[in-house]
């Protein structure tokens, strides 16, 4: 194809472009080209919602210039026509889309899908627990909130349905959750995941390795649990026991190793720093104040994790 | 030339739609804040546990924010704690819809035990020496923390300009620095040594794919690169002089690629999601590098480290009629290990590599029996193969689920659900050549938690009532029983009460007050055996009576029980020209454990995990003016601590030389801070 051909072809595209965009910018906006179709325009929104729409005006929605809500007639884009809410004089949900329980989640979370269905964030919205469980996209997200504050409230938010996690995540032991350094979607993914506990990884352990690099090894001597899940021997919000430890040490390392002399030997109230048989398999750090790489070993010839 | 007017018009025809729209979007937006203030607090040092993961040493500080939007370019800038040891440094921006990038800075203390002491010099180093003449004085010993502060930075680079094509990089590199206790020793005396922590690791994370409403794929690649600056931390051993050796995190060299693909729109609205990943991680090791002796018959001197990991997955979710959701899910993972297996005269410290496979397969539903009632169930079964691990050679686990959810009383929301597993697991134990005398006679009667066959009970039981638009209470209840089956030595069985309850009540537009209420009971029994092999004959079959007194059959029970509550309020005065707030949380732990054994008297472990925490923070923002407000706030925490094993805590017990890590248990530490915010 010459020059001349390539240009001349080009035109047409060009005017193809030209009226196509037109269009559309016509047909988004039903606050302007839509009044027979029930569209009434922020305008008259405003007159009765007028902090709902002084909210949204600070809002990533309502800038002009993205293609979103303020694109394609404002309150009316998320809410739906209005004309009849307004000819009904208005009220809680009387003809219009309002996002609240009297709506089905997964209608609320559609109205949101309309725009952001091609994130690729969202890739697995739809067969994620959250949307199966009947969260919705406004559960979380404050649709209303200032520019850059939509992101939902973590910790917070997430414990509002996740109790147990907000009493782990303030135990004695825990990961810095609540001191705003490792969020919850720093580890799972709430938009939906196929993974387990919609961990953001392969699996748990993966997960856990990509902060503690320090334990990926692999190591001359394996300790297999921890090889295989990190969880057989750690919980990761928050414990009682230090180090985030489902028990104990020594009696989480005695469930398992109960072999001759001391793994299998009973240290009781009496093996204490003051007690009648003081013992450094049980004071103090217990079993870690000799084996300490517990999460494998790399001296030759060491298979009990001492050095 | 003649061709110009043509390109011309076509050029103008294509910007003036975009130019368009721009000059009638000029939408133009600048706020912030900076805030400079100080804080000054009395006891914040004697427990590290009041700052664990926070700086709240006296001093002064800052925060700042800046947003700045222009059509559609955006930039958030936002700094916290500036000043401080956990500071952090964001800097967001992008044009929407086209591309976003991100550049982050952030700083994480970890305290983990003040006032700490060692008898070494070269701390911080992989080289520790006495630098005492008396080891056994505490006194003369050198004070140091326990800390580790983890530093990462980077950026993310994300590209959508050619929809529905996605590109995404991101490259950060996370530090960790500082010290933690390493214990040492053996049989001949212990030693609690301070192990410098000096890692760095670099990350590099590339992914992109396609999105349409039908189909998505994305590809992604990962390389991580960790090092340790100290492999090997040597030791003077107090007991005899001698030079010891601890090896420390080796470097190690991680990659993964994996592909999801999702196709969606399919026959009864269904969806197919395929995922596949493919990792591997190296290291490496020497004798020549650790410096140690070469022991007699070792096969080789050097180890190569290689573990690699294949995942391949595929669910299929489909909605075949209005009220029926279905999942049908296959996954398969699998761990090789192609690390050099090290061998030595006599065998006893050979490698046994270990390896292990997983397939899973299950199917779940969700069918809403009518407008208020839904019920879910499933069955998912799991098929472990582990290689060298004689107790748990494969596990095969049954998994049945049902759920009932029910809203058929306006304003309440009620979940009940049951959970049962049968785990089934097959032993290869070789004792062939061995006797009761043989201590590794012992290992075909132990079964570890983490594999041995059991059933698991799980019933859980869940409300959300909202009895006004403004008053939300929630109450659950999970009751977790694991029965370990014909368990001769190991756990025997492990249960578990979670009850927890909360409260969220909007006064009015000017009072939010919420609470909540959490407790929890944990109860585990074992078995164990006490045995010495080798010595005088004691048996190492415990289901025979040997008749030798001191090898007998104990068993042990530990009891804990958790509770918390928290009240938190939020407050505006004075038109919200005032705002308050208050946080109070309280947290009790207490548990304890007993030990028996037929004939033989022991003394239960009491106080076994003891704590109490009481915390309050206040905070007051004062609207001095339209751009200033300033904020005075309050923080106090009061933590005790009882265990048997550091009552009493000594440095140098009997055999054993300790450098006090963790023994700061208990604190009483206020804050009090004030700061001043320009907002524009």
């Amino acid at each position: 194809m010459n020059r001349k051909n390539f240009i001349l072809c080009l035109l047409p595209l060009c005017l193809l472009l030209f009226a196509s965009t037109v269009s559309l910018g016509a047909a988004a906006n039903p606050g302007e080209g839509g009044l027979e179709n029930g569209f009434i325009g922020a305008e008259t929104c405003q007159e009765c919602h007028e902090e709902q729409y002084a909210s949204y005006a600070k809002t990533i929605h309502s800038r002009q210039a993205i293609k979103g809500p303020a694109a394609q007639g404002a309150c009316e884009a998320c809410h739906g026509p209005g004309a009849m809410h307004v000819e009904k004089g208005g009220g809680r949900g009387v003809d219009i889309f309002a996002f609240n329980d009297d709506v089905k989640a997964s209608d609320r979370s559609a109205r949101c899908l309309q725009c952001h269905q091609t994130n690729h964030d969202m890739d697995l919205w739809e067969v994620g627990a959250h949307n199966r469980n009947e969260v919705s996209c406004d559960s979380c997200h404050d649709l209303h909130a200032y520019s850059g504050e939509q992101r939902p409230n973590e910790p917070e938010i997430c414990f509002s349905c996740h109790r147990d996690v907000r009493v782990d995540a303030n135990k004695r032991s825990r990961h810095a959750i609540i001191e705003d350094k490792i969020s919850c979607s720093s580890c799972h993914q709430p938009h939906g995941s196929i993974s387990e506990h919609m961990v953001k990884a392969d699996d748990p352990q993966q997960l856990c390795y990509s902060c503690h690099a320090e334990k990926r090894g692999p190591f001359v001597y394996e300790h297999p649990p921890v090889e295989e899940n990190c969880r057989y021997c750690h919980t990761p919000h928050g414990s009682t026991n230090a180090k985030l430890l489902t028990e104990k040490v020594p009696n989480l390392c005695q469930d398992c190793h109960t072999w001759q002399r001391h793994p299998g030997t009973p240290y009781d109230g009496e093996s204490g720093f003051s007690g009648r048989s003081p013992s450094n398999r049980f004071f103090a750090r217990g079993c870690l104040n000799c084996h300490s790489a517990i999460h494998g070993g790399n001296t030759i010839e060491n298979h009990a994790f001492t050095r | 030339m003649k061709h110009k007017p043509i390109i011309l018009a076509a050029a103008l025809l294509l910007i003036l739609p975009a130019g368009t729209r721009c000059l009638a979007a000029d939408d133009t937006y600048l706020s912030g804040s900076v805030e400079v203030g100080g804080q000054i607090n009395d006891g914040a040092d004697e427990g590290a546990n009041f700052q664990m993961y926070r700086d709240l040493s006296d001093g002064v500080f800052g925060d700042f924010l800046i947003d700045y939007y222009k059509d559609n370019y955006f930039i958030r800038g936002e700094g916290e704690n500036v000043g401080l040891d956990d500071q952090s440094y964001e800097l967001k921006g992008g044009r929407y819809q086209k591309y976003k990038y991100s550049l982050f800075y952030d700083q994480l203390p970890h305290n983990l035990s003040f006032g700490a002491r060692s008898f070494y010099s070269g701390i911080g180093s992989g080289n520790l020496v006495i630098d005492t003449a008396s080891p056994n004085n505490p006194s003369t010993w050198t004070e140091f923390d326990y800390d580790i502060e983890t530093t990462q930075y980077g950026g993310v680079i994300e590209f959508t300009v050619v929809e529905p094509y996605f590109l995404k990089i991101k490259v950060d590199r996370q530090e960790k620095d500082g010290l933690k206790p390493l214990g040492s020793g053996g049989f001949a005396g212990a030693v609690e040594l301070p192990e410098p922590v000096d890692y760095a690791t670099n990350n590099f994370i590339i992914n992109g794919g396609y999105r349409s409403d039908q189909i998505s794929f994305k590809l992604e690649g990962i390389y991580s690169a960790f090092t340790n600056d100290n492999n090997y931390l040597d030791w003077t051993n107090p007991g005899g002089g001698a030079t010891e050796l601890n090896a420390l995190a080796p470097d190690n060299d991680y990659g993964r690629i994996g592909a999801d693909f999702t196709w969606r729109q399919l026959p009864w609205m269904s969806t197919l999601v395929l995922k596949g990943s493919y990792a591997q991680v190296t290291s490496d090791t020497s004798v020549e590098a650790s410096g140690e002796d070469i022991p007699a018959g070792l096969n080789t001197t050097t180890f190569d480290g290689d573990i690699s990991t294949t995942r391949l997955s595929a669910t299929y979710f489909s909605h075949p009629m209005d009220a029926l959701d279905t999942k049908l899910y296959l996954d398969y993972y699998d761990r090789n290990n192609d690390s050099t297996v090290i061998e030595y005269q006599g065998g006893g410290n050979d490698l046994h590599l270990f390896a292990y496979s997983k397939f899973n397969l299950g199917l779940e539903a969700d069918y809403r029996l009518n407008a208020t009632n839904k019920l879910s169930g499933g069955y998912d079964y799991r098929d472990i193969d582990r290689t060298n691990r004689p107790d748990g050679e494969n596990s095969s686990d049954n998994k049945l689920f049902i759920e009932l959810k029910n809203s058929w009383i306006d304003n309440v929301v009620a979940k009940l659900g049951y959970t049962y597993l049968n785990r089934d697991t097959d032993t290869f134990f070789d004792t062939i050549g061995l006797t009761p005398a043989d201590a590794a006679f012992i290992s075909q009667f132990i079964s570890r938690y983490d594999v041995a066959s059991k059933t698991m009970h799980d019933l859980e039981l869940a409300f959300e009532f909202y009895p006004l638009e403004s008053l939300d209470l929630g109450l659950s209840y999970n009751y977790v029983d694991n029965d370990y089956e014909d368990v001769v030595l190991g756990r025997t069985q492990d249960s578990g009460h979670q009850l927890y309850g909360d409260v969220m009540w909007r006064t009015t537009s000017r009072l939010n007050l919420s609470a909540f209420i959490g407790y929890e009971n944990y109860e585990a029994d074992s078995n164990h055996y006490n045995h010495r092999a080798g010595f005088e004959f004691q048996s190492a079959n415990p289901t025979v009576d040997d008749g030798n007194p001191d090898s007998f059959v104990w068993t042990q029970s530990i009891n804990t029980d958790f509770w918390t509550f928290g009240l938190m309020a939020e407050m505006g005065f004075m038109r919200d020209r005032l705002k308050a707030s208050l946080a109070f949380q309280y947290q009790d732990s207490d548990g304890d454990s007993d030990i028996s054994a037929p004939g033989e008297t022991f003394t239960p472990i009491d106080p076994f995990q003891d704590y109490e925490i009481t915390s309050l923070e206040l905070k007051g923002v004062y609207a001095l003016t339209e751009k200033f407000d300033l904020s005075l706030g309050y923080i106090y925490e009061k933590s005790t601590y009882k265990d048997l094993q550091y009552i009493g805590y000594e440095y140098t017990p009997p055999g054993t030389l300790l450098s006090g890590a963790y023994s700061d248990h208990d604190y009483e530490a206020q804050v009090g801070y004030l700061t001043i915010r320009y907002n524009f």
